[in-house]
């Protein structure tokens, strides 16, 4: 229980760190940020339940008002943005990522957590991403889709990153990586 | 200190949370009623005057909030100026402005605290289920304790991998970080265990 207590708070903060890491630009222009590699590692490497819960923490914090996501926000104020879906998002996004690479146990961890972070924290994430985005912004579903897909390389290159982070440390202390447990 | 808040005391603290926060869901609510780019335009106008009220610095920081969301603004502007919708493209922009901004100001005159109190009272229902409601306040209190020496491990790595390859690091100090933070779970949990009286 207390392991667990830990481990979810100390994921909701390397979370909120990597949101503070200095931003890489795309070739598109487009600039990028550590911390939804952060929402896809704590599925990847704490679990669906755990993962899930990390986030929520994260997400809990930032609505009371700490400035944690990427570019110092927080407060009320970010769920009325138009990233307020992806936000919303980040919970089940980590859960799926988790349960999918818990599920393939059978399979090298670098795909299972390649498969988890592509379908989580991506296709699931960008579900309720666009209808948040389409409110926010009065646009159509498709609309919002066409604008969301700016983040797509991106989010491909984080989810590349995410399978490479927790294959290798599989290798280094497989005990670490809680999904495969 | 890791809360958002104004850089000054305002009279606006001493509103209780739960009126600005009713407030609040009331005005967002109905500014997604007006149509009028006018009428958006001079809400706008009145909340950022109101802000001066409290002081240029007050309002120099609450214009700083809004920063993050200019590449929304100027995504919103392309789009409308290629669609030749420019009035709509207008309020759109007026609106997500006047929300965000009303948001903050109840974020940032608002004691974290208070915003937790009226939490709890939401989850309250959550105590007939098997949620440990303990469980979740150790949490807070870890990770607010954690979040800054999480954050200054970063940068050490940071300054490390720097001093040592001459480069500036992405995502490769990230591994060692996580590591950190395994090891850090081990002792905190070893520590918990020993002397809290957590409830499992």
């Amino acid at each position: 229980m207390e392991k667990k207590i830990v481990l979810v708070s100390l994921f909701a903060a390397l979370i909120a760190v990597l949101g503070l890491a200095p931003k890489v630009m795309l070739a598109s222009g487009v600039p990028i940020t550590a911390q939804s590699m952060g929402i896809m590692l704590c599925g990847t490497v704490l679990g669906a339940q755990r993962g899930a819960l990390a986030v929520l923490l994260f997400i809990t914090l930032t609505a009371l008002g700490l400035p944690l996501l990427s570019g110092g926000r927080g407060g009320l104020g970010v769920f009325a943005s138009p990233s307020v879906g992806f936000i919303v998002g980040f919970p089940l996004a980590a859960f799926v990522a988790g349960w999918i690479t818990s599920k393939l146990r059978l399979i090298n961890v670098f795909y299972s957590s390649l498969l988890g972070a592509l379908v989580g924290g991506i296709l699931i994430l960008y579900i309720p991403g666009i209808v948040g985005m389409s409110i926010m912004l009065d646009k159509s579903i498709s609309e919002a889709a066409l604008i969301a897909l700016i983040y797509l390389p991106g989010d491909c290159i984080k989810a590349f990153l995410c399978a490479i982070l927790t294959h290798t440390l599989f290798k280094l202390r497989p005990e670490n990586v809680l999904s495969r447990i | 200190m890791l809360a958002l808040r104004y850089p000054q005391q305002t009279w606006l603290e001493k509103i209780p949370a739960s009126l600005k926060m009713a407030l609040l869901a009331i005005a967002t609510s109905g500014i997604f009623f007006i149509d009028s780019t006018k009428i958006m335009f001079l809400l706008f106008v009145a909340t950022i005057s109101f802000q001066f009220l409290f002081g240029w610095q007050i309002l120099k920081f609450s214009l700083g909030l809004l920063k993050p969301l200019l590449p929304f603004v100027a995504i919103i502007a392309f789009w409308h100026l290629f669609t030749g919708d420019l009035t709509q493209g207008l309020l759109i922009i007026l609106r997500l402005l006047l929300i965000f901004n009303l948001a903050n100001i109840v974020t940032c005159s608002t004691n974290m605290g208070e915003i937790s109190e009226i939490i709890e009272k939401i989850l309250s229902p959550l105590r007939f289920t098997k949620i440990n409601i303990q469980a979740v306040s150790l949490c807070v209190i870890i990770f607010i304790r954690f979040t800054p020496i999480v954050l200054e491990r970063h940068k050490i790595l940071h300054l490390a991998y720097k001093c040592r390859s001459g480069k500036r690091p992405s995502w490769q100090i990230i591994l060692p970080l996580i590591l950190t933070v395994m090891d850090d779970a081990d002792h905190v949990a070893q520590s918990l265990r020993s002397r809290s009286n957590l409830k499992v």
